[in-house]
């Protein structure tokens, strides 16, 4: 005989569901973005999210060795050529560099950024819904991260802030993702605005810097950067302007922009844990 | 219940849990960072259902509860409407299989195919009203959902063989 489909344990299932759901999404408005119990579970997984991403990262290169053997074969020749080419290069820029310190030396440029400290991350994992897009690094609390810091690339790049931190992760939400707003200033201009991500589709990379003056004068191509909080430093590269339009309100600007770093393939962030304008 | 009947129960439990933990770990390390036109895969929900086609309603139901529970408290986007989605359509996956379907391939695709829509769906329908997501966004919970679907086949044997492997 079939049971019948609303059992008290049914019942008491769909109550409990109910109940939880409604409690977690109190938490998590309450807390600021963080579910109960994500510090503990996000510990707990973060040394198999580290390890998957280890797998994940050796199959995968040992995909590209097995199917992209004749193009990496093409590839090398090529290097051999351009080796020989740099090589003269590097004996040049060898005397760029000994005249670059000097100038550094006399512009005092050094100094603007020697008061960056860095902690580095590698990405263990990446948010799975397609209306966000943020990740998982294997640092947190304990490498001295905190909730709104920034994370750059290597070049100076900014890739987006930190959202959620626990001990031993932290989560990045990009600059990409539609939830974030970065203040941030036209480099060449001035203007000022506030950088928000758009729902990218499959090879965009778009930003939106809203809340521009409608007399605003932009060029294609402008650097837009960072005006800097309490928690990270000003004059980070955001993106570059591509596209200026009135906004729907119509009494306000906005520029699409095109994000300066690129998230695809990317492994490694390094996040700034202090400056001197901190 | 006898001793061996406790082991066996808490094997499947362990083996269903470990099964949703590796598919979970696979869409956020591996499948995290991939777009397929816009949209990313969903594989979850597809797991949950075919889990509860093999444990019935109510116990499936309750495994339901708990992973979307888990996967909420891990931080994952939407936990909190997974907590009701996951768990109705647990309950519904278990139930349709017990008193309309017998457990095969086919209702497997179909049931999967309709967790996917229904739990995307909703979450698409909350980013529409509480984001600046648009309608016409809607394009990705339907690419989505059919290539999650792919994955079904190789998720309901992996089940399959778990249910068998626990008798």
């Amino acid at each position: 005989m079939k049971k019948p489909l609303f059992t008290s344990k049914i019942k008491t299932i769909l109550v409990a569901a109910v109940a939880l759901a409604i409690l977690t999404t109190v938490a998590v408005a309450v807390s600021g973005g963080t579910a109960p119990g994500q510090n503990v579970v996000g510990t707990l997984l973060s040394p198999l999210r580290a390890g998957v991403a280890a797998i994940d990262h050796a199959a995968l290169r040992v995909y590209d060795y097995i199917f992209s053997y004749e193009s990496l074969q093409a590839e090398k020749n090529a290097l051999e050529q351009e080796i020989l080419a740099m090589q003269e290069d590097v004996r040049t820029a060898q005397e760029y560099q000994r005249e670059n310190q000097r100038l550094k030396q006399l512009l005092k440029l050094s100094e603007a950024h020697e008061d960056y400290a860095f902690v580095d991350g590698y990405i263990i994992s990446w948010d799975a819904s397609t209306w966000r897009s943020s990740f998982t690094i294997a640092k947190g609390e304990n490498a001295g991260l905190a909730v709104g810091m920034c994370a750059i690339t290597e070049n100076g790049q900014v890739v987006g802030l930190l959202t959620e931190v626990g001990s031993n992760w932290a989560t990045v939400t990009t600059i990409l993702d539609q939830s974030l707003e970065i203040s941030a200033s036209v480099a060449s201009s001035g203007y000022t605005g506030v950088v928000q991500g758009t729902y990218s589709s499959e090879d965009t990379q778009l930003l939106r810097m809203n809340y521009l003056p409608t007399d605003a004068v932009l060029k294609n191509g402008d650097q837009v950067v960072t005006t800097g909080s309490t928690l990270y430093p000003r004059g980070l590269l955001l993106g570059y302007v591509t596209n200026v339009s009135l906004d729907e309100t119509g009494v306000a600007k906005y520029a699409a922009l095109e994000a300066s770093c690129n998230l695809d393939g990317l492994e490694q962030v390094f996040v700034i844990t202090d400056y001197a304008g901190s | 219940m006898h001793a061996s009947q406790v082991y066996k129960k808490y094997l499947m439990w362990g083996l269903y849990a470990l099964l949703f933990l590796l598919v979970m770990l696979f869409e956020e390390v591996t499948l995290g960072r991939q777009r397929f036109f816009g949209a990313k895969l969903s594989l979850l929900p597809m797991v949950i259902v075919l889990i509860s086609m093999h444990l019935g309603h109510e116990v499936g139901g309750l495994f339901s509860l708990l992973a979307a529970l888990f996967w909420c408290c891990s931080g994952g986007d939407s936990g909190s409407i997974a907590i009701l989605t996951w768990t109705v359509l647990g309950i519904a996956a278990g139930y349709l299989c017990s008193a309309v379907f017998r457990p095969g391939i086919l209702p497997a695709l179909g049931l999967s195919l309709f967790a996917l829509l229904f739990h995307e769906g909703i979450v698409f329908l909350f980013n529409v009203y509480f984001e600046s997501a648009t309608m016409a966004m809607g394009r990705w919970v339907l690419i989505s959902a059919g290539l999650s679907l792919i994955g079904c086949p190789i998720l309901y044997l992996l089940c399959r063989a778990i249910g068998k492997v626990v008798g």
